[in-house]
């Protein structure tokens, strides 16, 4: 835990540093970044720690994030408060964590991958449709007008002043993010280290050996199916908050196989790997994006779409890094001990 | 000396083949007892069965004269039955440590609460845990191994280990599927040796071996099985002997083990 | 009467469903692979035969011998981009632990999709050609003679199929492979000669079903594989994956099934729910089986050995 203050001074230094000398837009890309490692941690219990390979995994950041926007927002005339909501929100996306996680139990790899996957475009098919014959989720329009996040009267997205400096909204975005980061990255780390911990990695490797030194199998995986969705709602809350806005098209099953990657980038199942991994795949493709510019002096005109080149490069990346690294950039020590053995 | 586990006219069919019939063994307490038999016999489907992999069609087991659950794996091993396999499997990406620690699992109770607060009681267990998994890995010779993975084990090792997460369990019947397979006989001899110190530290120990000889001289008690049926039990001298065993080993016409 | 017409319709849709799913079903017999790109090559087929189709028409030929030559062209290039696959993603990783297969698989899919939308664009581009055709009415029922072409060489080619699997050398050595590859390796079979042929083959029967499919639709688009694959796998998992017949039944069920509840759903629950609902069945009948029949309706139950 020491050796990781420099590290946090770093990262509280760090959107500072970004909005002076790059931007604001690229802190709002870190605040987004944030959101993208928490979903990942969250993730990682599923997949790194369980094994259990969940490709419908968005659909609980989009139940944490239609849970705050329907308890916030002219949607139904609620405006609840910010510690209410975001608890509610992440229980709810719990909940469906374990209604989904349960009748798939029985189900290996491949499988449970569609079967999950199924789920996320089930929820979101909903999120669609449930505007007739009442207006639950207003649509395809998605909701607006969401209560920005706030505590008492400090509202996270207007920018305030602090002994004369002026602090934009996005930077106090970055710390509440940060905060709720460190905050995961704690829990994820002591799961790990723990018998619960233990007995998902039990499972993962074997799961019949597992069920034989006495895990209750089924009752574990379906605690990792609802801690990693309690987890996706937890940020999805956070998310509605942050853009004031939510509508299914940012819970798409493309999303899913994106915070995938980002735990399967780093190193599955170990939290340096995954903190890797989700930084790398959401600042990059943010660079690609910008390539419009550099196409224009470089060859003339924009050839290839830059949100196009994005996901392409995006492909590319995961198809290679299988081929070359499939262990992750950053896997654990005892696996790079395990490579110098062989 | 009383019976710590009896199984009870178990029959199992794996679609049209008929796995046991109406098999019965009774197990006395603190004995090491052989299941042998040729291939195909059903020992290992009768491990399985004890060991609450497969459900049975028919008949039960009494645990000290309790009714043992079938079919439940984690519920057999919380009533005391701890169990190797016949193709060893351990957890390959977690150190040798861990893997006694996981076989620590029912005798701890941190929860996820505790875990993520990492409360005193928490701290307190894992400490406990740490030096009981040693004591352990010591049991079998393994503590220089500790923080290796499990993966990278040689196979007598990986044996060993396997034994040492059955026992962290702390079970009443320890059952071992073809522990010898693949040793030589220095390695033999010593596994022999590990299993009378466990059977006299009061485990009753179940061990399906193909190897006659090294069974007979470890063993109170064997039980034979051939094609899914009992064809002999009791003192390995007379099962050794016995007409019917001669005839399922080396078929009609012959009359003397060597 | 709408009963039967749906029927009819659930036919022609789960023809084509069934052509997809037996690539699926195929290299998961094989492989134990989900070829998650499968769909991307039954879209990249459909939008080869649309271009193609016309830009022979605008060289004046007529539309049939337009579309029979795209559509030939569009199949030699999925078979061509089928093998590519199997060899650049899958073979160096056939050993590997299963999640990396599964993740080059997703990352070819997301690949194929974003350079579709780099050559085609993003919208949605129509059919060339007069689809209409003659239609045949019998007691109301409408059957297009397009939905009779679809039905019909689909039949043709799973037939095809059949005999090729049970009846010729490659077939056995399909079979003996999806057994076991060190097996049929000492039995002298080139596993990986083998198993690429599989992933040709079912190329090809993508490309069929791509063109099918667009045409069924009149549209065509750089998304249309996601679904459409979703749906054919779900169909060989109905099934029973790794299952030829399997694949067969569970496309013209699923197909049917889709269709009903798109035509019922209005009515059974009161109008709360719309048509706009049918995707969700494919999804459905699929956790439902998983749940109930996890090998499928003509897989059989085999036990993980310990």
């Amino acid at each position: 835990m020491k050796k990781s203050l420099p590290l946090i001074v770093l990262a509280c230094l760090l959107p500072w540093l970004v909005y002076v000398f790059i931007g604001q837009s690229w802190v709002r890309i870190l605040d987004f970044s944030l959101l993208y490692l928490m979903l990942s941690l969250g993730l990682n219990v599923v997949v790194g720690y369980a094994g259990l390979l969940d490709l419908g995994y968005i659909a609980f950041f989009a139940v944490g994030a239609y849970s705050y926007a329907l308890l916030s927002s002219p949607q139904f005339g609620l405006h609840w408060p910010l510690l209410v909501i975001l608890p509610i929100g992440a229980l709810c996306a719990g909940v469906f964590g374990v209604l989904l996680g349960a009748p798939t139990l029985r189900l290996k790899g491949d499988y449970l991958a569609i079967v999950t996957l199924g789920f996320g475009e089930i929820i979101r098919i909903f999120l669609n449709n449930l505007s007739t014959p009442i207006n639950i989720t207003n649509g395809p329009q998605g909701i607006s007008e969401i209560d920005p996040l706030h505590v008492g009267s400090f509202v996270f997205n207007h920018s305030s002043a602090l002994m004369g400096i002026s602090v934009p909204s996005v930077i106090h975005i970055y710390y509440l993010f940060l905060l709720a980061v460190i905050v995961t990255i704690v829990f994820s780390y002591r799961l790990e280290k723990s018998r619960v911990g233990r007995a998902w990695m039990a499972i993962r490797e074997d799961e019949l050996a597992a069920s034989c030194v006495g895990i209750h199998t089924k009752r574990y995986k379906l605690l990792a199916f609802g801690l990693g969705a309690t987890m996706g709602g937890l940020s999805g809350g956070l998310f509605a908050g942050f853009q004031e806005f939510v509508s299914p098209e940012s819970f798409t099953l493309m999303e899913s196989v994106m915070i995938l990657c980002m735990v399967v980038l780093g190193g599955m199942g170990h939290i340096p790997g995954v903190i890797v991994g989700s930084l790398l795949l959401s600042v990059l493709p943010e660079l690609l994006r910008e390539s419009a510019g550099w196409q224009k002096s470089l060859l003339g005109s924009v050839w290839v779409d830059p949100a196009n080149l994005r996901l392409i490069m995006f492909a590319l990346a995961l198809v290679i890094m299988m081929l070359l690294r499939p262990e992750g950039l950053i896997p654990s020590s005892v696996r790079k001990k395990e490579l110098h053995h062989e | 000396m009383s019976n710590i586990l009896e199984v009870n006219a178990i029959s199992k069919r794996f679609g049209g083949l008929i796995a046991l019939n109406n098999v019965s063994l009774v197990i006395p307490q603190h004995s090491i007892v052989g299941l042998i038999g040729p291939n195909g016999a059903g020992k290992t489907t009768l491990f399985n069965i004890i060991t609450g992999l497969y459900r049975p069609d028919q008949g039960h087991m009494l645990l000290l004269g309790k009714r043992l659950p079938v079919g439940q794996a984690h519920e057999v091993a919380r009533c005391g039955i701890a169990r190797t396999f016949q193709n060893i499997r351990l957890f390959g990406h977690l150190t040798v440590l861990e893997n006694i620690l996981v076989g620590r699992h029912l005798r701890s109770t941190a929860s996820v609460l505790g875990a993520i607060f990492n409360t005193a009681h928490t701290r307190q267990e894992e400490r406990e845990m740490r030096d009981k998994a040693f004591y352990f890995l010591n049991y079998v010779g393994l503590s220089h191994r500790a923080q290796d993975y499990a993966k990278t084990l040689s196979y007598g090792d990986q044996r060993r280990l396997e034994i040492a997460r059955a026992l962290a369990t702390e079970p009443q019947v320890l059952a071992l599927d073809e522990p010898a397979a693949g040793m030589n006989s220095k390695e033999r001899q010593d596994l022999a040796q590990l299993i009378q110190r466990i059977k006299e530290e009061g485990v009753t120990v179940l061990v399906i071996e193909h190897d006659v000889k090294w069974i007979m001289s470890l063993c109170q008690q064997v039980s034979v099985l051939h094609f899914g049926q009992v064809i002999a039990e009791g003192d390995p001298h007379l099962v050794q002997n016995n007409a019917k065993v001669i005839e399922a080993y080396l078929g009609r016409g012959q009359h003397h083990v060597a | 009467m709408i009963f039967w017409q749906q029927v009819i319709n659930g036919l022609t849709l789960g023809s084509i469903y069934a052509l997809v799913a037996l690539g699926y079903t195929m290299v998961y017999g094989i492989m134990e692979l989900i070829n998650f790109a499968h769909g991307d090559v039954v879209m990249v087929g459909a939008l080869i035969a649309l271009t193609l189709t016309q830009w022979f028409m605008q060289q004046g030929l007529g539309f049939p011998l337009s579309l029979l030559l795209a559509s030939g062209l569009s199949i030699c290039v999925c078979m061509l981009l089928g093998w590519v696959i199997e060899r650049v993603a899958y073979r160096p990783l056939r050993t590997a632990p299963k999640l990396a297969p599964l993740i080059t698989a997703i990352g070819l899919s997301l690949l194929l999709q974003q350079l579709a939308a780099l050559i085609w664009g993003k919208s949605y581009l129509p059919f060339p050609g007069n689809l209409e055709g003659s239609s045949y009415a019998w007691h109301g029922i409408v059957i297009s003679s397009l939905q009779l072409s679809i039905f019909i060489l689909s039949l043709l080619l799973m037939f095809l199929l059949w005999q090729l699997v049970h009846h010729t050398k490659l077939g056995r050595a399909m079979r003996s492979t999806a057994q076991s590859v060190p097996f049929a390796q000492l039995m002298g079979v080139n596993t990986n000669q083998v198993i690429s042929q599989t992933f040709i083959i079912g190329s090809a029967l993508a490309a069929v079903a791509g063109v099918m499919d667009v045409m069924y639709y009149s549209v065509g688009n750089y998304t249309m594989g996601f679904l459409l694959g979703l749906k054919a796998f779900t169909a060989a998992v109905l099934g029973g994956i790794g299952n030829l017949k399997g694949a067969m039944l569970g496309g013209l069920l699923l197909g049917v099934l889709e269709a009903l509840g798109a035509g019922y759903i209005g009515d059974i629950t009161h109008g709360i729910m719309g048509s706009n609902y049918k995707d969700v069945f494919a999804f459905f009948v699929l956790i439902l089986v998983l749940i109930f029949r996890p090998n499928g309706l003509l897989g059989s139950n085999n036990q993980e050995k310990v």
